[in-house]
Order: structure tokens, then C-alpha cells, then sequence
């Protein structure tokens, strides 16, 4: 009798829908599709360029590709290995410099660049390598530059599981945004924290939740479906 | 056309010092098909990597159309190897590219502009028999196909030279004999040099009008394929030709044991004929000369790029005497005569 109480009052807590403000909840969505959509544009070029220049160095003998190799090696080890939360705290000076603020949405982007373009970089970078070997020779027979090489050889042949990638990291972005939400930057992770923890209105944290939700599973199925229609092997 | 002059090719591997390539010369002329056969690691692939500046010598001189590779620039030995065709075993298309996209993308590279490419690359396409699949990818082709398009796409600056590499090592014997047939074709109509490794006589054997046998990183035999399959003068060499020839087929071999055990009086001969003398009957006469009789074992007429080769297996039956008569009867004739000893 008392148990079914309880679970009747925990549902009444999840499904207090006067509860919902559908307008600051629409406002936090647009504000997670902005933080996703920026950061997922420049992590994917961050991360491309990266991923590039970790590759071509990779077995280099000179010293120049070494320094940049050992560089940019450095780099993405660091920051892939900092948890989140405490990189965007660690960066508030940083990106009150760069973006006058540190608070809202923008606020987010430098720590999601950051987080994320690292781990992406390497993805491009396990990407690249499954290219056939044999294809590259062939193109270096035909007399391809290195320009020519990485344009119309690397990036078309590695772009199937580039795709796949940058999904992936398109999906932890989302993650990401919530975390930075619980510190002031906006959308449904901050929303959840200040309505649905701080009000103790576990319908709001419901509700964000399924948006989020949403979200990912968009993501994910347009990053299937793009895969599927390019990759012809 | 080409040339090789004492040309070496040295790798580091592990602090290790290896000669992939020793001193090599060689002359091959324009409008020729040259083979160059060796077991793998030989040095062959090497070697044709040397002809298109993918490796460069560690010394010696390279000239293709008497222009020396050697001090070429990156960028000029780039522009340079825009006439110089390359097929692979593994075909090495893009995925994600489709036929008619890979055979424009060398045109691509040399800077043809966007009409002249799709013309030229469909002409290509035509002249290698997959024009209703231009607009396929290499996925949905099959091995042979795939090779076609390798070859178009080797095809499309037009190349003064077309170098193989073991372009049909991985086809089934009928596609083999396909894509040589194109190859053939190739060079004929369009006078393209082509040289290319194998491991394989037969290829050798079927297009090739010159042939040379490598070895750990030298040449140890070269000539006119006929010569050399007529009188190969090293072991490895002769062991190539073996491989090619039927006598060493398991059946074959059977059949000589079975015989051997029926008439152990008899003696077992291979004789080989070429070109003109493959008709003659030479048998018959041998017979009637020696008064003995001739048992037909097996025989087989193998074509070459010029002239047909027949091979005849035959036991001769009678006692010393009378067999060493018959060997010397036949050797009176233009045919080379070999006797097929025990294993």
C-alpha cells in the first residue's frame, strides 16, 4: 500500500506539466542547437586540420614535421585528457578575453572547441590511415601534389568514417553543452539545473531530457544516413 | 627508349644496408612489350618504380625518351610521370570515385579542363569495352573490369610509357587472358612502350617480345622471349619455364611414371618446336630412320607474342643403342630436343 504511494507520488512528480515553461524551454533548445551547431562547424575544421597535419608529420624525418608532430601530439593528449567541467572553469580568463563574457551560449564555445577538436583530430587521424595505400600510390604515379594528394585522394577516400567521426563528437557536443548549461552558458542542461534541481521540478529535467534526446537521435541518424549515401565501397 | 645504366638501389631497413636493385642496365626499346620475371623479392618491383621516380637510384642514370629522371626536381619528375602509365595488381581505383570520374582524375591532375576530360576519359572507357559502365563505381566490378579501368586510366595523358605491375596476378586465367589481349592491343594500336613484372611465364610467354630474369636484385638472364624460352641458360630461368610448361603438370608427370614402369627400355624425350618447323614430321622420319617405334606421350602448342611453340613428349622404345641413334636423328633437325630424366 505504501509503496504503491510512493510510486504514485514519483510519477506526479514527473508529470506536473503546468510546471513547463514552454517558452524558456524553447529559448534553452535553440540555445543547445547553437552551442552544437558552432562548435560542431569549427571542431570539425579545428579537428580536420589537426588530424591532417598529425598524419603527414607522423613519419616524417625532418625536423621541422618532428617539432610540429611532437606539437601538435602534446596538444591533443592534454586537452582531450581534461574533464570538461574543469577545463571550462579552467579557461573563464581565456574566454572572458576572447568573448567579453562568461556567461550565455558563446561563453561555451572556446571549452567545446577545445574539449572536442582534440579528440575529433584524432579520429581524422585513425581515419586517414585506413586509406588503401596502394590508391595513394597511384595517385603519386599519376603525379599528384601533396595538395592534390590530400584533396582528392585522402579527404574523399577517408570521408565515410570522417562523416561517422565528426557524428560521434556532434553527439558528446551535446553532452558537453548541458555541463557548461550547469555553469551558466545556457540551454537545457541549465535549464534542467536552475528549474528542474534547483525548483525540485523533476518534470522540467523530464522534459529536457526528451529534448535532448531528440536532439541525439537527429544527429545520429543524419550522420547514418550521410555515411550510407557516400560510401560506395 | 628506356635506359638503365648501372643502376643500384639501396634501402635501410633496421640500421641494415639492403640491395633491392644491383648495377642494373638495361635498353628497352620503343613500341616494345618487356617482361621482367623474378620471384617476389627479386628487386622487380623495385626496379619499375625506378622507371616513374617513385624510388629514386641510389646510383646510376635513368632516361625515359632520352630525358634523364635523375635530377629532376619534385615537381618536374611530377609533371614527368604524367607520361608514364602505371597499372597495379590490385587495381588501386578510388572508391569513391566512378569510372568515369577515376579515368578523368589523371586529367584532373594535368590540368585538363572539364569537357576535353569527360570526352577524352569516355574515348578511354570505349577502347577498353566498359562503355555502358561509366557511371558504375569499382565496387560493382568485377576483377577484370576493375583492371579495364586501371588501364584506361593509365591511358588518359596519353603516355609514351605504360609500366605494370603484376597488373594480372590477381584475375582468373580467362580474365589473364583478357586484359593481356588489351595490353596487346594497347600496343599495338596505340604504340605504347610497355614494360611489366610478374611472376608468372606465362604472361611472358603471351605478350612480351623481350624478357629478362631477375635475382636478387640483378639480371641474370635477357633476350627475345622465344630465345630464352628455347634455350634458357640459368637454373632460375629454367625453372620459370618449367612452371609454364605442361610437363610438370601432376598428370603429366603420372603418365610419365605409368609409361616408364610399361617399356623401362624407353627413353623419354621432350622436343620443342617453334615457328615454322611445327609442322614438320619429324617423328616419322626419326622412325623410319632408326627403325624404332615412337610412342606420343603428349603434346601441345603454346602461343607466344610472335610465333606458336609446340612442345611433344614422346618415348622412344628399343634398347641404348637404338635410343641414342634416335637422340642424334633428332637433333639433326631445327628443333631443341631435352631428355626427361627420372625425378
Amino acid at each position: 500500500m505504501n509503496r504503491l504511494l510512493t510510486v504514485g507520488s514519483i510519477l506526479t512528480e514527473y508529470t506536473n506539466f503546468e510546471d513547463v515553461s514552454w517558452d524558456r524551454l524553447w529559448t534553452a533548445t535553440l540555445q543547445t542547437l547553437y552551442m552544437t551547431a558552432i562548435s560542431v562547424v569549427l571542431v570539425f575544421l579545428l579537428g580536420l586540420i589537426l588530424g591532417l597535419i598529425l598524419y603527414e608529420t607522423r613519419h616524417h624525418q625532418t625536423i621541422w614535421s618532428v617539432a610540429l608532430y611532437k606539437a601538435v601530439s602534446v596538444f591533443v593528449n592534454i586537452f582531450r585528457s581534461i574533464p570538461f567541467i574543469i577545463l571550462i572553469v579552467l579557461l573563464i580568463p581565456f574566454t572572458r578575453a576572447i568573448v567579453q563574457s562568461m556567461t550565455g551560449p558563446t561563453a561555451a564555445l572556446p571549452a567545446l572547441i577545445l574539449s572536442a577538436a582534440p579528440f575529433y583530430a584524432r579520429l581524422v587521424e585513425t581515419s586517414l590511415r585506413e586509406v588503401d595505400k596502394g590508391v595513394i600510390e597511384a595517385a603519386e604515379a599519376m603525379g599528384a601534389s601533396k595538395w592534390e594528394l590530400i584533396f582528392k585522394v585522402y579527404i574523399p577516400e577517408s570521408l565515410p568514417s570522417i562523416i561517422a567521426g565528426i557524428t560521434v563528437t556532434a553527439i558528446s557536443l551535446v553532452g558537453y553543452t548541458a555541463m557548461a548549461g550547469v555553469i551558466g552558458a545556457g540551454g537545457l542542461g541549465n535549464l534542467a539545473y536552475l528549474e528542474g534541481f534547483q525548483r525540485r521540478q523533476a518534470t522540467v529535467t523530464l522534459v529536457a531530457t526528451a529534448v535532448i534526446l531528440v536532439i541525439v537521435f537527429v544527429i545520429q541518424f543524419i550522420g547514418d544516413r550521410w555515411v550510407s549515401a557516400i560510401d560506395k565501397r | 627508349m628506356i635506359t638503365l645504366k648501372n643502376v643500384t638501389k639501396t634501402f635501410i631497413n633496421n640500421k641494415e644496408l639492403f640491395e633491392a636493385v644491383k648495377d642494373t642496365s638495361i635498353e628497352i626499346e620503343k613500341g616494345e612489350i618487356y617482361g621482367i620475371v623474378g620471384y617476389s623479392g627479386a628487386g622487380k618491383s623495385t626496379l619499375l618504380r625506378l622507371l616513374n621516380g617513385l624510388e629514386r637510384p641510389s646510383s646510376g642514370k635513368i632516361l625515359i625518351d632520352s630525358k634523364e629522371l635523375t635530377p629532376l626536381s619534385q615537381r618536374e619528375l611530377r609533371k614527368e610521370r604524367q607520361s608514364i602509365g602505371m597499372i597495379f595488381q590490385h587495381f588501386n581505383l578510388l572508391w569513391s570515385r566512378t569510372v568515369l570520374e577515376n579515368v578523368c582524375f589523371p586529367l584532373e591532375l594535368a590540368g585538363v579542363n572539364k569537357e576535353e576530360r569527360v570526352e577524352r576519359a569516355r574515348e578511354l572507357i570505349a577502347l577498353v569495352g566498359l562503355a555502358d559502365k561509366e557511371k558504375a563505381y569499382p565496387s560493382q566490378l568485377s576483377g577484370g573490369e576493375k583492371q579495364r579501368v586501371g588501364i584506361a586510366r593509365a591511358l588518359a595523358n596519353e603516355p609514351k610509357v605504360l609500366l605494370c605491375d603484376e597488373a594480372t596476378s590477381a584475375l582468373d586465367p580467362q580474365t589473364t587472358d583478357e586484359v593481356l589481349e588489351l595490353l596487346s592491343k594497347i600496343n599495338r594500336e596505340l604504340n605504347v612502350t610497355i614494360v611489366l613484372i610478374t611472376h608468372e611465364m606465362e604472361v611472358v610467354r603471351k605478350i612480351c617480345d623481350r624478357v629478362a630474369v631477375m635475382n636478387k636484385g640483378v639480371i641474370v638472364e635477357e633476350g627475345p622471349v622465344l630465345q630464352v624460352f628455347k634455350q634458357p641458360q640459368e637454373d632460375i630461368t629454367k625453372r620459370f619455364i618449367k612452371q609454364d610448361r605442361e610437363v610438370d603438370s601432376k598428370e603429366t608427370r603420372q603418365a610419365l611414371k605409368g609409361l616408364k614402369k610399361a617399356y623401362p627400355e624407353g627413353q623419354i624425350l621432350q622436343l620443342l618446336f617453334q615457328g615454322d618447323n611445327v609442322g614438320a614430321p619429324v617423328i616419322t622420319q626419326v622412325s623410319r630412320q632408326c627403325d624404332c617405334d615412337i610412342n606420343i606421350i603428349q603434346g601441345s602448342i603454346q602461343s607466344t607474342h610472335n610465333t606458336p611453340m609446340g612442345t611433344l613428349i614422346v618415348q622412344v622404345l628399343g634398347n641404348k643403342e637404338t635410343q641414342q641413334k634416335a637422340l642424334e636423328q633428332f637433333k639433326t633437325y631445327p628443333i631443341e630436343v631435352e631428355v626427361v630424366e627420372d625425378e
